[in-house]
């Protein structure tokens, strides 16, 4: 779907993004995260061709970005929401995608047809003959995606689309987005929020000073950089349940609670580890109360990952 | 996605909805501006705007005749106690609108039929025996006699009461300057909607997703500005019949007329296309407006000074001849061509706004385009050059100056359109310098590269333009040289007996063509050093280059005005001086007609190509060792 290689965009003396190489595949949810000024919105300017870059290619479904003789397909196959979403308050909801499905080409009862489609989807068809100045913020971006996905494109590129939406409409907004991916589309996602991109993600990116530091599956990514901490309660025979763990070769130093009569170690084993470690505790008629295991989440990976490319 | 069926639209006329559609359909852009715009309340306004424009012109054009009529001269004598002006005619011959001179009153008084007028008679006597003076007063508006004091003449009614208007002439005259104030309107009215239009788009960031969509780039501007101003236009549409009813009872010949009409049309179209483009190019409405003003009211009187020639002729006006036309004698045809080069200076604006809305950090002009409007300006400035008489050869000779001035300027203009965003240049000094690595790897050919090497100084648009001057003074001299082997001909044959030409030679035409070289090799080596402070310093913008130059070019030419003066013409001054500076070559013609000298000549240009050849050299091996920086810098492979 998206093969960018070298990609690399100057102003001036100053290299937004350096070299960047990335391949995303068909109906996956590519989440690409970095802090402010990693070169995120510029990364995703140039596969959106909105911005042209210094060096490197860029090919959607094989189409070359940039090729003016390529530009129709590519534009048919792109829907890019920027982070501004910027829409015409002086038009109505209809008119405002009326307008943008006739510069895709759309027209009569299909295009009808595409905007009720999209503000069903989106959940602004009681709105159709709303003046979009009227509109709430959560709404207008809404609308901004409606707009994006109209000419059915195959590829989205959405950047922070749930800045500044409040936590129901920012669900909402992911409701939306996993809707889309079921319908098989290809999504590129920024964001801040990233229990927002973990909830939503197949793949994830993390971007560092133009960089891409990482680039993997999610599962990948947690297996990889991913701590997991395992909790343990019993009601009576903790030193029973201690010099078992101590035997285990995949658990870590072990921290005892007496009080609480809990035990907490680091583990780094498989979930088909876990489970044969929870046979053998059960096995040795421990009276366990709890057992859970915590992962570190994608954002403390990325505050990991991060540490590690500033030192 | 659901793809149950939708519900249906409420839309009130289905002709309308139907034709709403096709536009839509054929034009996205222009119909999202009219739905923006259109509604009872607008069109209202509009149509209000309208009635208000009639009405007003109308009283202002009726203005210099008044509807007081009065036959009574004591009424009159006590209406203005302190008159010093009174009656007279109007029946002076067109020949006086024509000059506009003043006729004496021993040449007219008692002549006229006005003057028999036994009102104008009483009060004439009247006020000659009160030992009043009286002056001339005409009024070509009035058939009959005027009263009048200085401000505000009056048409006296006849003898059966009539108002004694001049209603043919007054509609005749009337014509030319409603066309011109409905094509003010248009042009101001149409370029400030576009440019604030886009100035808001610019500001809202909506632009990048009309330009992200498939539809073509030329069929959205042309939505931008049919569409943006539709409420002026509708405003112009609803004065048209006023405009029909003014052509129908206007004596002149219609072809002359729907020139009038096509040039006034082209000329707000053009308008709107440079503020199109001047708004895409700059994204504030401010700037455009202003540059716009002035060419307006330039070549709108164009369109005044033909209707004039039109109406009284030119046996004693102005002579201007063009490839052997007349063109003071044929209003129509000035018209025609106006509206020729109009058309083309829209289109070659109309490409510039295209290529700036696609590539946001393109150049204003391609290459290609500078050089055809380099062909185009010469073939229409030659015109007026050929065929040299007998008379006029050596004004003709001594207006060369205009054509030099002309040509600088174009290059200043050329020098600002051509040259590159920074990022363009670095990224253009690391290609070439892959390419010249890769050709180097390969064995390639010298003779190749060198070829492609100076293809990319000509017609590369990313390259820096130091050899556009050259270009354009080139295209220049070849395309007069026709012109400087007619005119070393006719000076050889001789002029005219009766008027006897300074000293000339068959090789001065020649001299002031090679002359164009001076400023070309001295504004060329000012843009090299501009190029090389441009990539060292990186200062912003391109336009601080031009400016640069233009200070350079001007100071001098300000300093030798000032001597000039001082020195009491240019026969005084040592030649040297001229040919050193920019405005050298533009009083070139007198210094060949005059001053000139081969060795002299020869020894300016010399000495103008030195300082050209160290600049050029200094920036060429900037721009190269840029190009190996850069590819290290974004490469890191060593290549450099």
């Amino acid at each position: 779907m998206i093969d960018a290689r070298d990609l690399t965009k100057r102003f001036d003396r100053h290299i937004a993004v350096d070299g960047i190489s990335l391949a995303i595949a068909p109906g996956e949810v590519y989440g690409l995260i970095g802090p402010n000024g990693a070169g995120k919105t510029t990364l995703i300017r140039m596969l959106a061709a909105v911005d042209p870059p210094t060096l490197g290619e860029v090919y959607i479904n094989g189409f070359a970005v940039g090729d003016r003789r390529q530009r129709h397909h590519i534009a048919r196959c792109i829907g890019f929401l920027p982070d501004d979403f910027p829409v015409y308050d002086d038009l109505l909801v209809r008119d405002y995608l009326e307008y943008f499905g006739r510069l895709y080409g759309l027209h009569g009862l299909a295009l009808e047809g595409r905007i009720y489609d999209v503000l069903t989807l989106v959940q602004l068809d009681q709105k159709r003959d709303a003046i979009i100045g009227t509109l709430s913020r959560g709404m207008k971006q809404r609308l901004s995606l409606a707009r994006t996905v109209l000419h059915g494109p195959s590829l989205l590129l959405l950047d922070e689309p749930v800045s500044g939406l409040d936590p129901i409409a920012r669900q909402e907004f992911r409701q939306i987005i996993r809707s889309l991916h079921g319908a098989g589309m290809t999504v590129l996602i920024s964001s801040h929020v990233l229990s927002d991109l973990a909830e939503l993600c197949t793949c994830v990116g993390i971007m560092e000073t133009g960089n891409l530091v990482a680039s993997a599956p999610l599962t990948d990514l947690y297996d990889q950089f991913s701590h997991q901490t395992l909790h343990l309660g019993v009601l009576e025979h903790l030193e029973d349940l201690r010099a078992l763990l101590e035997r285990h070769p995949l658990l870590g130093a072990l921290v005892v609670d007496r009080d609480r009569q809990t035990i907490t170690a680091r583990f780094r084993g498989s979930d088909r580890d876990r489970a044969a470690l929870l046979q053998d505790i059960v096995a040795a008629a421990i009276p366990l109360v709890e057992f859970r295991c915590d992962r570190d989440n994608l954002e403390q990976i990325f505050l990991k990952l991060d540490r590690r490319q500033t030192s | 996605m659901s793809a149950s069926s939708p519900p249906r639209r409420r839309r009130a006329p289905k002709a309308l909805a139907l034709w709403g559609d096709r536009l839509g359909h054929w034009n996205p852009q222009l119909w999202r501006e009219l739905q923006g715009l259109i509604s009872r309340k607008t069109l209202v306004l509009a149509l209000l705007c309208s009635l208000i424009l009639q009405i007003g012109f109308g009283l202002l054009c009726l203005s210099p005749v008044s509807n007081l009529v009065e036959s009574n001269p004591l009424e009159l004598q006590r209406a203005f106690p302190h008159a010093s002006a009174i009656a007279l005619h109007t029946c002076l011959s067109d020949k006086y609108a024509q000059t506009g001179s003043e006729p004496s009153p021993q040449a007219f008084y008692g002549h006229c039929s006005g003057d028999r007028h036994p009102v104008v008679q009483t009060w004439l006597k009247q006020n000659l025996k009160q030992g009043y003076g009286f002056y001339l007063y005409t009024n070509r508006y009035c058939t009959g006699p005027i009263i009048s004091d200085t401000s505000a003449p009056l048409c006296l009614a006849d003898g059966r009461g009539g108002y004694g208007v001049n209603w043919p002439l007054l509609v005749r005259e009337m014509l030319p300057w409603w066309r011109w104030f409905v094509m003010a309107l248009v042009a101001v009215g149409g370029a400030y909607c576009v440019s604030n239009s886009w100035a808001n788009e610019t500001k809202l960031g909506t632009l990048a997703f009309i330009r992200l969509s498939p539809e073509s780039r030329s069929r959205l501007l042309l939505g931008k500005l049919l569409g943006t101003p539709a409420l002026v236009y509708g405003t112009a549409l609803s004065l048209v019949p006023l405009h029909l009813w003014l052509s129908c009872i206007n004596p002149l010949p219609w072809g002359f007329k729907l020139a009038s009409d096509g040039f006034a049309i082209a000329l707000a179209g053009t308008v709107l296309v440079a503020s199109l483009t001047a708004s895409i190019w700059t994204g504030t409405p401010s700037l455009p407006l202003l540059a716009l003003v002035i060419p307006l009211l330039i070549l709108g009187s164009t369109i005044m000074g033909a209707s004039d020639v039109a109406t009284y002729g030119t046996s004693n006006g102005p002579h201007a001849q063009w490839y052997g036309l007349e063109l003071f004698e044929q209003p129509t045809l000035v018209l025609l061509l106006g509206i020729g080069v109009l058309l083309a200076l829209a289109q070659v604006l109309w490409q510039s706004a295209i290529r700036r809305f696609d590539d946001p950090c393109g150049t204003p002009m391609t290459r290609r385009q500078a050089y055809g409007v380099a062909i185009a300006l010469n073939g229409l400035a030659i015109g007026f050059f050929f065929p040299i008489s007998p008379t006029n050869g050596v004004s003709t000779l001594q207006s060369w100056g205009a054509v030099a001035a002309g040509l600088i300027l174009y290059q200043m203009f050329a020098i600002w359109a051509l040259f590159p965003d920074r990022q363009r240049l670095l990224d253009w000094c690391r290609y070439r310098h892959l390419d010249r690595t890769a050709a180097k790897e390969s064995g390639r050919v010298a003779s190749h590269r060198r070829a492609s090497g100076l293809g990319q100084w000509i017609w590369h648009e990313d390259s820096p333009p130091l050899a556009v001057p050259a270009i354009l003074t080139g295209l220049t001299m070849i395309l007069w040289s026709p012109w400087a082997i007619a005119m070393g001909l006719r000076i050889a044959q001789g002029f005219n007996p009766d008027r006897p030409a300074p000293s000339l030679s068959a090789q001065d035409p020649w001299f002031c063509l090679g002359g164009l070289l001076i400023p070309t090799a001295l504004i060329t080596a000012l843009l090299a050093l501009c190029t090389w402070q441009f990539l060292v310093f990186h200062p912003k913008g391109r336009s601080w280059i031009v400016w640069t130059i233009f200070g350079v070019t001007i100071l001098p030419m300000a300093l030798l005005l000032v001597v000039l003066f001082l020195m009491d013409g240019p026969e005084n001054m040592p030649l040297w001086p001229w040919l050193l500076t920019l405005s050298g070559p533009v009083l070139l013609p007198q210094v060949a007609l005059g001053l000139h000298s081969l060795l002299e000549f020869a020894k300016a240009i010399a000495i103008a190509l030195v300082p050209l050849a160290l600049c050029l050299r200094v920036t060429t091996r900037t721009l190269r060792r840029l190009g190996r920086s850069e590819s290290q810098a974004l490469l890191g492979d060593g290549k450099g």
